[in-house]
Formats: C-alpha cells, sequence, structure tokens
C-alpha cells in the first residue's frame, strides 16, 4: 500500500481544484444552451418544418 | 504517477458528465425524429409498389388491398403529425397534453396498419425489390 505524504496532497488538491471548478462551469453552461434550445422559437420553427416535410414527402395514392 | 492517475480519474468523471449532460435530447427532437423514419419507410413501399401496380407486376385485387393498407396508414401519420406539430408548438400544458393523446392515437392506427402493410409487401415481393431498387 502506497504512502500519501501531506506534499502529495497538497498537489493532489492544488491540481484538483481548478480542473473541478472549471468541469463545473462547462457543465452549467452546457446545460443552460441545451435548456435554452429545447424551448427556443428557432427550434420549434426547425422541427414543425421537419414534421411538415416528412408529410409533403409521403404521396397520395392515386389512380 | 500518484498524480496522474487522479488526473485520468478526473478526466474520465468528467467526461461522463459532460456526456449526460450532452447526450439529453429532448423529447420533441426524438419524436420527430422517429416521426420522419416512419415517413421514409412509408414512402419507400409507395415508391416501389406504385410503379409495380401501374406495370402490372402485382395483381390488381392484391393493388387494391395494398393501396388501401398504404392510404390508412398514411392517413394516420399525417394526423399523428398534425397532432405533433400542434404539441410542440402549444405553451399551454392541456393542448400539449390533448395533442399528445391524439398522436398516440394516431401512432396506435400505424401500428395496427404498418406490419400488416410490410407483411404484404413482403409477401408481394415489394419490399425486395425496393431493397434492389436501393442498391443500384
Amino acid at each position: 500500500m502506497p504512502k500519501i505524504n501531506a506534499e502529495d496532497v497538497v498537489k493532489i488538491v492544488e491540481i484538483a481544484v481548478p480542473v473541478i471548478g472549471a468541469l463545473s462551469k462547462i457543465v452549467s453552461e452546457v446545460k443552460r444552451q441545451i435548456e435554452n434550445a429545447e424551448g427556443s422559437p428557432e427550434d420549434k420553427e426547425s422541427l414543425i418544418k421537419r414534421i411538415e416535410e416528412a408529410q409533403a414527402s409521403i404521396p397520395a395514392w392515386e389512380n | 504517477m500518484k498524480i496522474n492517475s487522479l488526473l485520468i480519474l478526473l478526466i474520465l468523471l468528467c467526461s461522463l458528465v459532460i456526456g449526460c449532460a450532452t447526450g439529453k435530447a429532448s423529447w420533441k427532437q426524438e419524436t420527430v425524429t422517429s416521426y420522419e423514419s416512419t415517413s421514409i419507410v412509408l414512402t419507400g413501399i409507395y415508391n416501389t409498389a406504385k410503379p409495380m401496380c401501374d406495370a402490372g407486376q402485382i395483381s390488381k385485387e392484391n393493388c387494391e388491398k395494398i393501396k388501401s393498407l398504404y392510404t390508412k396508414t398514411r392517413s394516420a401519420i399525417i394526423t399523428a403529425g398534425d397532432a405533433l406539430k400542434i404539441a410542440i408548438n402549444s405553451e399551454d400544458i392541456f393542448t400539449q397534453n390533448a395533442s399528445m393523446e391524439l398522436f398516440q392515437r394516431s401512432l396506435m392506427d400505424v401500428a395496427k396498419f404498418m406490419p400488416e402493410l410490410m407483411r404484404l409487401a413482403n409477401n408481394l415481393g415489394i419490399v425486395k425489390k425496393e431493397v434492389a431498387n436501393a442498391e443500384n
């Protein structure tokens, strides 16, 4: 079992704290962007356009 | 060495967290994608079956059967699409719920007709021809 001395703990904390801080900011920003995209009018318009295109692509069977 | 291991662990953990955050597609996007896929399958059947019927490669009786099933399925898919458009566009939760109920009912009709249509298309060689057309 390797021993961890006080110096190692300080090094680990020095590296871990800013990394965790930066990553939590990234995650918050990504979540915020996803939430905005879900409810935005642009997104609704694009989804409705896709449905309309899909509907229009199915031809009626005429003799 | 220990610090390297910790960094690797941190990177893995963060990749997982970011993956979970970005991997969450909204139900609207997922539903529209499924809707598009269903319409592509149905259109594919039409694009192969109709010319085969016109060319007399399928009997009149079978053409009438496949036409009838196709028309019912198409009608249900169009209704489902209309309901989905209202559900996506609506801000009101009651309208959204009512539209989603209609969407689900229409999808049940699609689920009723589509397997029958696929079975008939398969028996009449339409699916085989469709695959051959796609390969050429």
